[in-house]
C-alpha cells in the first residue's frame, strides 16, 4: 500500500514539473440564469473543436486555456436551453454567459446529452433544483435527499429514519455540507423531510467515488449543498402553504447586480393541527422549523457571501397520570451553521477561495414532571458536535491541458457523545457524563487534472490528513486520489481510486432510528476509520433521448467500530465506549450500479438499479465471522418519471423496490422451567432480512411562471399509494400464553414467537399551494 | 373544516401500523435443552425440554417436556442416574450426596435427540451470617397493597461471588415475587439486578440490602383460587458463575430488545442448549 501511495505522490510531483512550460490563451467567465442573475453551478461547457470541456464551480465560474481563437463553446444544463456560442479569447475581464430556463417553454427539448466534465467525474451525481421537480414532492415539498435515494448506489434507511447509505457505507460516513458548513443527522419529521428548504437551494453535488482531493474526513460520500445567492434583478417573495408544513422564501437585490439576499423559513403546523384533537390523557406533539439567510456581494472579479442556517425538531410525548400529575418526554435535535466565503479571480489563470465555517449539532432528551405544586426535570441528556473550520483553495490553470487545484483545510472538532443529569428533589447528580473530546484537523491537498491525449484525461490528487486527538496523540495519513477517463467513441470509460480517513465513529442503536445515533471521535487507542475504494464505469449516449451508465466498485474498510452484542448505548455509560465496542473491524463492500435516463418532449425520467453487498468482521463479534451490515441492500430499483400533460400540468410518479434491511432474529426458542420464561436462541448477527420494501408515490403538479418572474404551483398527490406495510421497526419477542390447541379441553401454556413489524407513513396524501407575490 | 383536517391528518401522518409477521428463519432443528441445578440442600434437578422453531404455531409447553431420557450425574466419576419425577423434571434420589466445593456435570441420552453433556460446575460455599427481617413502610405500593420492606444482610466471601434472592409465599406451588426495587440508590453499577447480583460493591464485607414490594397476604393460584398466607419464604443462594451469566444474558435480551444487538444466551451444554448450574441456598421464613 505504501508503495502505491508513493507512486501516486511521485506521479503528482512529476506531472507538476513537466507541464509547467505549457501555455495557451485563457478564457474565464461566469454562467448565470438569464432572469435572476443567479450563478449556475455545474454547467457543462464543451469545446467541440478540442473535444474537451469543463464545468462551472460553486460560484458559476469557469476557466479554459486554449490555442483556438475565436473559440466555439457549447453550454448545457438540466432544465435550461442549451447555448451554442463563439467567443474570442485573450480578454482581460471574465466573460458573462446567460442561460434561459426551459420552464414554461413547452416546445423546448432539453437535451439529455452528457458530454463534458460531468462525465469525467466517476461516482458523481449532480442535482440541480430543476431536476427535483421531476420527482413527486413529498408532502408537497421537493426533497433533495429523497431524490438522491432514487439514484444508483444511494439508499435511504427504513421509513422513519433520515439516514443516507452510500455504496454500503454507514450514515456517519457522508459529509453533508451546506454552503461549506457541516450538517449532521440531516432530517425533519423522523426523516420524512430533509432539513433544507428546497426554495433556497441552488444546487447539490454528490460524490460517492473518485473524491476530489479538496474533500476529506468522510469515507462514503460528499453531499455538497449550495444555497441561492438571491435574485440580483428584482425582489421575489414565494409562499407555500401545505397541510403539514409551510414555507416562505424571499430574495432580491439590495444593490442591483451587486448585493443580494435570500431568506427562507419553514415550519410545521402539524403540532397545532394535532392539538386540535384535544390533549386528553396523553398526547404526542411534533414541530420543526428551519431558517436560512444569505447575503451575497459580487463584483466582476470577486464574491463575498455570508450564509446562516438553523434547524430544530421537537417531539413531545405527554402522559396524564392523574388529574394533577403529568409527565412529558421531550426529544429535540437540530443544526446551526454559519459560513463566510470569499472568492476572487486573481489574474487570468488563478481563482482563489477562502472559507470560514462554524457548525453545531445538538440533540437532547428531557423528562419533565409537573403537578399542581411544582415542576421538576428528573432527567436531562444532551449531546453535541461543534466545529470551526477554515479553508483556502486555489484553482490554477497551468495550460490548456492541465488544471491544478490546491489548498489547505484546518478545523477544530469538539464532541460530547452524551451527558446525563438526573435530579431527585433538591439533589442533582450527573450520571454517565462524558468529557468533551477534541480533534484538531489539518489537511493540505493538491490535485492535477490533465488531458493526456485527445481522448484520455487523468486526475491525480494527494491529501495529507493530520488528526490530533486529546491526550496529544496524532494520526496522520496520505490519501491518494486517482481517476482516469477515456473517451472511446460513443462510450466513456472511467476508473478511479481513492483513499479516505474519518475521525468520527457512529455508535448506532441498531433498531431505533429516531435521532438516537451516538457520535464519538477517534481517541487514544481508537484510530480514525479508513476506506480504499476502487471503481470502474462506462457510459453511453444511446441516442438523443437516452443516456445509460454503469459503474462497479469495491471498497475495503479498516478500523471500523460496532457495538458489542447486548450493549445498549442509549442507556449505558459512554465514558469508555470503546470497552463496549468491537474495534479494529474490517469491512468490504462491492456492487454494480446502472442507470438509464430518458429525456423526451413530454416524458422524462430514469431507471436506476443497484446490486450491492456490504459485510464487516470484528474479532469480538459474531465469533469473528463476517456478517452483513444492517443496510446491506442486495437489490435496489427505482423508476422515476414525469409526464407533461399540458403546458402547465404534469404527472409525476416514483416506484421503488428494494431488498429489506438486515436484522438479527432468533433461530430457535426454548422454555426455561425454572424462571418460567421463554429463551430465544441467537446465532449470528444480522442473519435475516425484513420483507421487501416497495412503494409508489404519485403527484399532479400545476406550475406557471409569468413573464414578470412571478409563479404559482399546486401539488396534490399521495405517498405510498397502495398503503404498503414497509418495515420501519421489527421486533421479535418470544411469547408465552395460554392457548387451547385442537384436542385440548382447557387452555395450556404454550410457547411461540411474536414478530411485530411496525410501519410508518402508509398512504400519506398531501396537497399544497405555492405562489409568489 | 377542523374535523376534515383532522381526518386527513389521521389517515395520513398518523397512519402508522403494527403487523405481526412470521419469519421462516433457518431453524437448525430440534435440540435437547437442559436446565439443571445441583445443590447440597436440594440435590440435583434437571428439566429436559426440546427447542422449537421460532415460527409457525404455538406449541404447548407440556408437549415440549422430555420424559423418556436417561440422565446421569457425575462428580469425579459417575454418581448415579436421576429419576424422572414429573413433567420433564429429573431429580436425584434421596441420599445422593452433593457437597460445597465439589464439581458436577450431567449427561443426557435420548433416543431421538441424541446425547448432550454439560460442563462441570462447582458448588459454591455456604452463605455465612445470613439475617433477614420483614416490616412495613406505612406507604402504599402502586398495586394499592401495603408496601413491605425485606432487609437482609450476610457476610460475602473473598473473591468474585454471585447471588440470587427469591421471595414467595410460604406454601407449595406459590409464585415468586419478581419485582424488587432495591431502594433509591443506583445499584446497576454494582451488578445488582432484580433477583440476582454479583459482589462488586460488597467484596468480602457484610452487606445489607432492602427489597420493597406490595404485600397483602393474599395469593391467587393458577387455578384461580385465592389463598390467605402469613409467611414469606426468603431464599438467598450463592450461585455458580454459569448461573449468573445465564441470568444476565436473559436480562440483557429482555431489556435490550429492539435497542441493542442481541447477545446469544450463555450455554454450557455440549450437544444441546440450556445451562447446568450449581447453587447453595439458605432459607429464612418470615412471619408478618
Amino acid at each position: 500500500m505504501l508503495t502505491f501511495t508513493r507512486s501516486i505522490l511521485l506521479i503528482t510531483l512529476f506531472l507538476s514539473s513537466v507541464w509547467v512550460a505549457l501555455h495557451g490563451q485563457n478564457l474565464s467567465g461566469y454562467v448565470k440564469d438569464q432572469a435572476s442573475g443567479e450563478s449556475l453551478v455545474g454547467v457543462n461547457i464543451f469545446l467541440p473543436g478540442q473535444q474537451t470541456g469543463t464545468t462551472t464551480n460553486s460560484f458559476g465560474y469557469f476557466q479554459i486555456t486554449t490555442e483556438e481563437n475565436p473559440i466555439h463553446l457549447q453550454l448545457s444544463y438540466v432544465g435550461y436551453q442549451s447555448l451554442d456560442t463563439i467567443v474570442s479569447t485573450g480578454r482581460d475581464a471574465p466573460l458573462h454567459l446567460q442561460l434561459q430556463s426551459a420552464i414554461d417553454l413547452p416546445e423546448v427539448e432539453v437535451n439529455a446529452t452528457i458530454n463534458t466534465g460531468e462525465s469525467r467525474q466517476l461516482g458523481r451525481t449532480h442535482i440541480p433544483m430543476e431536476q427535483l421537480n421531476k420527482v413527486p414532492p413529498l408532502l408537497g415539498t421537493p426533497d433533495p435527499f429523497k431524490a438522491l435515494a432514487l439514484t444508483p448506489g444511494i439508499s435511504n434507511g427504513s421509513d422513519g429514519t433520515a439516514d443516507v447509505y452510500v455504496r454500503g457505507g454507514t450514515p456517519d460516513q457522508n459529509l453533508i455540507l451546506y454552503d461549506g458548513a457541516k450538517v449532521y443527522n440531516a432530517n425533519h419529521l423522523f426523516g420524512l423531510l430533509s432539513p433544507f428548504n428546497p426554495d433556497i437551494i441552488k444546487d447539490i453535488q454528490v460524490y460517492k467515488g473518485a473524491f476530489p482531493a479538496r474533500y476529506g474526513g468522510r469515507l462514503s460520500s460528499v453531499i455538497d449543498v449550495t444555497g441561492k445567492e438571491g435574485n440580483k434583478q428584482k425582489t421575489l417573495r414565494k409562499l407555500t402553504i401545505g397541510l403539514v408544513n409551510s414555507r416562505l422564501m424571499l430574495e432580491g437585490p439590495i444593490v442591483k447586480n451587486k448585493l443580494s439576499y435570500t431568506f427562507g423559513a419553514r415550519s410545521a403546523h402539524l403540532a397545532a393541527l394535532l392539538l386540535l384533537g384535544g390533549k386528553g390523557d396523553g398526547y404526542q406533539n411534533y414541530y420543526f422549523y428551519d431558517l436560512n439567510g444569505k447575503l451575497n456581494y459580487k463584483t466582476d472579479k470577486s464574491n463575498l457571501s455570508f450564509s446562516a442556517y438553523s434547524s430544530w425538531d421537537n417531539w413531545v410525548i405527554a402522559e396524564q397520570w392523574t388529574r394533577e400529575q403529568q409527565s412529558k418526554l421531550k426529544s429535540s435535535w437540530g443544526n446551526r451553521t454559519a459560513s463566510l466565503r470569499f472568492a476572487r479571480v486573481a489574474g487570468k489563470r488563478l481563482f482563489l477561495q477562502g472559507l470560514l465555517t462554524y457548525n453545531r449539532y445538538q440533540q437532547s432528551l428531557s423528562e419533565i414532571l409537573t403537578d399542581t405544586a411544582e415542576t421538576a426535570s428528573p432527567l436531562f441528556s444532551q449531546a453535541f458536535i461543534q466545529e470551526w473550520d477554515a479553508k483556502l483553495d486555489a484553482d490554477y490553470q497551468v495550460s490548456a491541458k492541465w488544471d491544478l487545484n490546491f489548498g489547505l483545510e484546518t478545523g477544530l472538532l469538539r464532541i460530547n457523545p452524551r451527558s446525563v443529569a438526573v435530579s431527585s428533589g433538591i439533589d442533582s447528580t450527573v450520571l454517565g457524563a462524558t468529557t468533551t473530546d477534541r480533534v484538531l484537523r489539518v489537511a493540505p491537498y493538491l490535485e492535477n487534472k490533465i488531458q493526456l491525449s485527445k481522448r484520455l484525461h487523468l486526475t491525480a490528487g494527494l491529501r495529507y490528513a493530520h488528526f490530533r486527538v486529546d491526550a496529544g496523540d496524532r494520526y496522520q495519513y496520505l490519501e491518494p486520489r486517482l481517476s482516469l477517463d477515456l473517451d472511446a467513441g460513443p462510450y466513456h470509460f472511467k476508473a478511479a481510486y481513492a483513499h479516505m480517513h474519518q475521525p468520527l465513529h457512529l455508535l448506532s442503536a441498531n433498531a431505533v432510528g429516531i435521532s438516537n445515533n451516538i457520535w464519538v471521535s477517534a481517541k487514544q487507542g481508537v484510530e480514525p476509520q479508513s476506506v480504499i475504494q476502487y471503481s470502474l464505469g462506462a457510459e453511453r449516449q444511446i441516442n438523443k433521448k437516452i443516456f445509460g451508465s454503469m459503474e462497479i466498485y469495491y471498497k475495503k474498510y479498516r478500523r471500523l467500530v460496532d457495538p458489542l452484542p447486548g450493549v445498549d448505548f442509549l442507556r449505558s455509560d459512554l465514558d469508555q465506549w470503546e470497552v463496549n465496542s468491537g474495534l479494529d473491524g474490517i469491512g468490504r463492500a462491492y456492487g454494480l450500479e446502472m442507470m438509464l435516463r430518458y429525456e423526451g418532449k413530454r416524458l422524462s425520467g430514469w431507471l436506476a438499479y443497484t446490486l450491492s453487498n456490504s459485510e464487516v468482521r470484528f474479532d469480538q463479534i459474531n465469533d469473528g465471522d463476517w456478517y452483513f451490515r444492517k443496510y446491506d441492500r442486495r437489490h435496489d430499483i427505482s423508476l422515476t418519471g414525469a409526464y407533461k400533460l399540458s403546458n402547465h400540468w404534469e404527472f409525476l410518479a416514483t416506484f421503488v423496490l428494494n431488498s429489506g434491511y438486515r436484522l438479527t432474529l432468533p433461530v430457535a426458542l426454548y422454555y426455561d422451567p425454572i424462571s418460567q420464561y421463554p429463551v430465544p436462541v441467537y446465532q449470528g448477527r444480522n442473519n435475516e432480512r425484513t420483507p421487501l420494501y416497495h412503494r409508489l408515490d404519485i403527484a399532479f403538479r400545476r406550475h406557471r411562471v409569468f413573464p414578470s418572474g412571478r409563479e404559482w404551483a399546486f401539488n396534490i398527490g399521495v405517498y405510498n399509494v397502495y398503503a404498503r406495510n414497509n418495515p420501519y421497526y421489527v421486533i421479535a419477542e418470544p411469547d408465552l400464553e395460554y392457548r387451547q390447541p385442537p384436542g385440548y379441553i382447557e387452555p395450556s401454556l404454550a410457547l411461540g414467537k411474536l414478530t411485530t413489524l411496525w410501519s410508518f407513513f402508509r398512504f400519506l396524501p398531501f396537497v399544497n399551494y405555492t405562489f409568489s407575490f | 373544516m377542523k374535523n376534515y383536517i383532522l381526518l386527513f391528518l389521521l389517515i395520513g401522518v398518523s397512519y402508522s401500523c403494527r403487523k405481526v409477521v412470521d419469519y421462516e428463519v433457518d431453524f437448525p432443528g430440534e435440540q435437547l435443552v437442559i436446565i439443571g441445578t445441583v445443590s447440597p440442600n436440594s440435590g440435583a434437578k434437571v428439566y429436559l425440554t426440546r427447542s422449537i422453531a421460532p415460527y409457525g404455531d404455538y406449541q404447548v409447553i407440556e408437549e415440549l417436556m422430555i420424559t423418556d431420557a436417561e440422565v446421569f450425574i457425575y462428580g469425579d466419576s459417575l454418581i448415579g442416574a436421576l429419576e424422572h419425577s414429573r413433567g420433564g423434571l429429573y431429580s436425584s434420589p434421596p441420599g445422593m450426596p452433593f457437597r460445597a466445593g465439589e464439581s458436577y456435570y450431567v449427561e443426557v441420552v435420548h433416543a431421538e435427540l441424541g446425547m448432550a453433556t454439560s460442563a462441570a460446575v462447582k458448588v459454591p460455599e455456604d452463605i455465612q451470617q445470613l439475617d433477614a427481617d420483614l416490616d412495613f413502610t406505612g406507604k402504599l405500593w402502586p398495586s394499592n397493597e401495603p408496601e413491605a420492606r425485606l432487609s437482609f444482610s450476610f457476610q460475602d466471601r473473598p473473591g468474585e461471588n454471585y447471588y440470587t434472592y427469591l421471595v414467595r409465599p410460604n406454601f407449595p406451588g406459590s409464585s415468586f415475587f419478581s419485582v424488587f426495587p432495591v431502594g433509591e440508590k443506583n445499584f446497576e453499577s454494582c451488578g445488582i439486578n432484580n433477583t440476582y447480583m454479583l459482589d462488586t460493591c460488597l467484596d468480602g464485607d457484610v452487606f445489607e440490602l432492602a427489597l420493597h414490594f406490595g404485600l397483602d397476604g393474599r395469593a391467587r393460584l393458577a387455578s384461580g383460587e385465592e389463598r390467605i398466607y402469613n409467611q414469606l419464604r426468603f431464599e438467598l443462594a450463592s450461585v455458580s458463575p454459569e448461573y449468573y451469566q445465564f441470568l444476565t444474558d436473559k436480562q440483557s435480551l429482555e431489556s435490550g430488545l429492539g435497542v441493542a444487538d442481541p447477545k446469544p444466551t450463555f450455554t454450557n451444554i455440549n450437544g444441546g442448549l440450556g445451562v447446568f448450574m450449581a447453587w447453595n441456598e439458605s432459607v429464612r421464613i418470615l412471619r408478618f
